[in-house]
C-alpha cells in the first residue's frame, strides 16, 4: 500500500521539437499516514509528479502504484476514475477552477461527481466550508465575488469534500497572507491528526517542512536527490547549501548559539519549541551555577 | 491533445528561414498559394514539392515536424478530397452508384486537390514555425499601411492581432490546467454519452472566460497605466529589417514562377 514510483520518467509532449523531459528515472516511496514534503527548485518537476500520482499524466516510461491501482504508460485514460477518486488535490492557485453559481454548489460538485446523493454532498460541502473556516453567510454568495483568499478557501473546501485519504497539496498557501496561511496549515495539520491521512505537500516554504512534515523528498531538475526526515536534512549545513536550499529560521538561531558555545539537547521544530528547549537550558545552566 | 497542434507554433532556431525578415515571410507565404495554383501538370506539382522540400530542409527543423503537422488536419483533407472525387461535373465515368459518379477528370482533380493541402500546409507551417506571432503581426500591420489611406484602423487591427496571437499558448496552457483541476474533481472527459460531453465543458469554458476577461482588463489597465492611447502614432521596439537574402529569396520565388509557366505552356 501507499504511493510507489518505479523507475518513471516523464517528458513533456513526446515526438515533437517541444520535447522537454521533466523527470528521468525517478523512484520513490511514500507510506500510508506520512506527511511528506516534496521540495526542489522551480521546475525541477515537483507538480509532474503530482499530476502523475493523480492519473492526470500517464508516464512515459516506468510504473506507479497508488494503493493497488497500477498505473504505466499502457494505462488507458478511461480506467483512471479510480485512481482520482481515492487521491484529493489542491492545484498551484486553485481558485481557477471555481464556476458555479454559489459557493455552496461549487463546493458540492466534486462529490456529486464521484456518486454522492445531493443530501450527502450538501452535508460534506458543509462540512468543509467549516473546517477552511468560510463564514457561512458567504456560502450562498457567487464565487467570483469573493477575495483572492476566501476564493482559495473555497477551492480547498472543494477538494476536502471529496474526502480524501491522499490529500496533494500544490503550494496551497502561495500568495496568502501570513495569518492565512498560518490557519490554512494548522488545518491541514489537524485533518491529517485526526483522518489519519496521508499528505503530500509541494511548498517552497521550510519552516512549513520542519514544522509539518515527517518525510521530505528533494527533486533537482527531474531527479530524486534525497529522501530523509526533515530535521536530519536541515542539520546538514553544508549538503543545503550546495543545493541552494534555505534553512528554517529557529534551524539557523539554533547554529550561531552553538559558534557561540551554547549547545542545545535537542533540533526544534517550531518556535515555542525552540522557547522550550531555551527554558531547559538555562533552567539546567541556572541548576549548574546554584550547585558550585 | 492540444500539445500536438504544430502549425501555428513558433519553433525558436538559427536558420536561414528563422533570420529572414518576417514582411518576405508573409508576402512569399501568399504568393506561394497563387503560384501553386497556377499549377496544372505533373511535372510541375513535382518541382513544387522538391522546391517545398527544399524549403523546410532550410528551416533546420526536421521533416517529420511538418508531417506530424498535417496529421491534425487530415479528415479536412480527405474530406475535402472526396467531394472532388464525387462531385466532378464532367469527364469519363469510370464508376456509377446512386448520385455518386467518379470521372477520370474527377479522380485527378481530387489528386491534384490532395497533394496542394498537403504542399500549402508545409508552407503555412513553414511561415509559423520560423516566425514569431509577434514578428508575423507586425509584417502583417506593415502590409496593411496602404489601407491607412481609406481609414482602415490598421494599428489598432494589428495590435488586436498581436494581443490574441500572445495568449494563444497562455489560453492552452490554462485550458489544461483547468481540465485537469476539474477532473481531478471527478469530471470525466473520456467517458459517457455526447450530452453528457458537453455538460462537461461548462466547468472548463467558465472558468476559462472569467479568467481571459480578468487578464484582458489588467492588460487594458496596465496599458493605460504605460499611457497607451488609441489613435495616437507608436514608436517601435522590434525594427524589421530587410536583408539581402530576403530579396534572394524573392528572386529565387520569380525563378521559379516563370519556370512553372514555361513548363505549363510549352510542355
Ligand atoms: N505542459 C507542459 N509542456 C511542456 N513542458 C512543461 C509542461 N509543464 C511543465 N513543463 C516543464 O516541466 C518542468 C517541470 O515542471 P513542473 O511544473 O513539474 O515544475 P515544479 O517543480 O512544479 O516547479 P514550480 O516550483 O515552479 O511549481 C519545467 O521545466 C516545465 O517547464
Ligand atoms: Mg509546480
Amino acid at each position: 500500500m501507499g504511493i510507489k514510483f518505479e523507475s518513471v520518467s516523464f517528458t513533456y509532449q513526446p515526438q515533437t521539437p517541444f520535447a522537454y523531459q521533466a523527470l528521468e528515472n525517478v523512484s520513490l516511496e511514500i507510506p500510508t499516514n506520512s506527511y511528506t514534503a516534496l521540495i526542489g527548485h522551480t521546475g525541477s518537476g515537483k507538480s509532474t509528479i503530482l499530476q502523475l500520482l493523480d492519473g492526470l499524466l500517464i508516464p512515459t516510461e516506468g510504473l506507479i502504484t497508488v494503493n493497488d491501482c497500477r498505473i504505466t504508460p499502457q494505462t488507458k485514460q478511461k480506467t483512471l476514475a479510480t485512481v482520482r477518486s481515492q487521491v484529493g488535490m489542491v492545484f498551484q492557485f486553485p481558485e481557477n477552477q471555481l464556476f458555479e453559481q454559489t459557493v455552496l454548489a461549487d463546493v458540492m460538485f466534486g462529490p456529486l461527481n464521484f456518486g454522492k446523493s445531493k443530501e450527502a454532498a450538501s452535508r460534506l460541502a458543509k462540512e468543509a466550508l467549516r473546517l477552511v473556516g468560510l463564514p457561512d453567510d458567504l456560502w450562498q454568495q457567487s464565487p467570483f465575488e469573493l477575495s483572492g483568499g476566501q476564493m482559495r478557501r473555497v477551492a480547498i473546501a472543494g477538494v476536502l469534500a471529496l474526502e480524501p485519504k491522499i490529500l496533494v497539496l500544490d503550494e496551497p498557501t502561495a500568495g496568502l497572507d501570513p495569518k492565512g496561511r498560518l490557519e490554512i496549515m494548522q488545518m491541514f495539520a489537524q485533518l491529517y491528526q485526526a483522518k489519519k491521512l496521508t499528505v503530500i505537500l509541494v511548498t517552497h516554504q521550510m519552516e512549513d517542512v520542519l514544522r509539518y512534515a515527517n518525510n521530505v523528498i528533494v527533486m533537482d531538475t527531474g531527479k530524486v536527490v534525497k529522501t530523509t526526515t526533515p530535521l536530519t536534512l536541515f542539520a546538514d549545513e553544508k549538503w543545503l547549501k550546495q543545493h541552494q536550499l534555505a534553512t528554517p529560521k529557529v534551524i539557523q538561531f539554533v547554529q550561531k548559539m552553538k559558534q557561540n558555545g551554547i549547545e542545545l539537547t535537542a533540533l526544534p521544530t517550531n518556535v515555542t519549541e525552540l522557547a522550550d528547549l531555551l527554558m531547559q537550558k538555562i533552567k539546567i545552566e541556572g541548576d549548574r551555577q546554584n550547585d558550585e | 491533445m492540444m500539445n500536438k497542434l504544430i502549425v501555428g507554433r513558433f519553433v525558436p532556431k538559427d536558420s536561414f528561414v528563422h533570420r529572414m525578415d518576417a514582411r518576405a515571410k508573409v508576402l512569399l507565404s501568399i504568393a506561394y498559394i497563387f503560384i501553386i495554383f497556377e499549377v496544372t501538370n505533373w511535372l510541375g506539382y513535382l518541382i513544387m514539392g522538391l522546391f517545398t522540400i527544399a524549403v523546410t530542409s532550410l528551416t533546420k527543423v526536421s521533416l517529420k515536424t511538418y508531417i506530424q503537422g498535417i496529421k491534425p488536419l487530415i479528415w479536412l483533407i480527405t474530406f475535402t478530397v472526396f467531394i472532388q472525387m464525387f462531385f466532378a461535373p464532367s469527364g469519363h465515368v469510370l464508376w456509377n452508384y446512386w448520385i455518386f459518379k467518379v470521372t477520370d477528370i474527377g479522380l485527378l482533380n481530387a489528386v491534384y486537390v490532395l497533394v496542394r493541402f498537403i504542399l500549402i500546409i508545409m508552407m503555412s507551417t513553414v511561415l509559423t514555425l520560423t516566425t514569431s506571432p509577434l514578428a508575423i503581426a507586425d509584417a502583417l500591420e506593415y502590409l496593411m499601411k496602404p489601407l491607412l489611406k481609406i481609414k482602415f484602423p490598421v494599428y489598432e487591427v494589428s495590435l488586436m492581432l498581436s494581443i490574441a496571437l500572445r495568449f494563444v499558448p497562455t489560453l492552452m496552457d490554462e485550458t489544461e490546467r483547468i481540465m485537469n483541476a476539474q477532473r481531478a474533481r471527478g469530471v470525466d472527459f473520456a467517458n459517457g454519452g455526447i450530452i453528457k460531453r458537453v455538460k462537461a465543458l461548462v466547468p472548463i469554458l467558465i472558468p476559462l472566460f472569467t479568467n481571459a476577461m480578468k487578464r484582458a482588463i489588467e492588460l487594458g489597465d496596465a496599458m493605460e497605466a504605460r499611457g497607451y492611447q488609441i489613435d495616437k502614432p507608436r514608436s517601435r521596439y522590434r525594427i524589421l529589417v530587410w536583408h539581402r537574402r530576403d530579396t534572394m529569396a524573392c528572386l529565387v520565388f520569380g525563378l521559379l514562377l516563370i519556370i512553372l509557366i514555361i513548363i505549363k505552356h510549352f510542355i
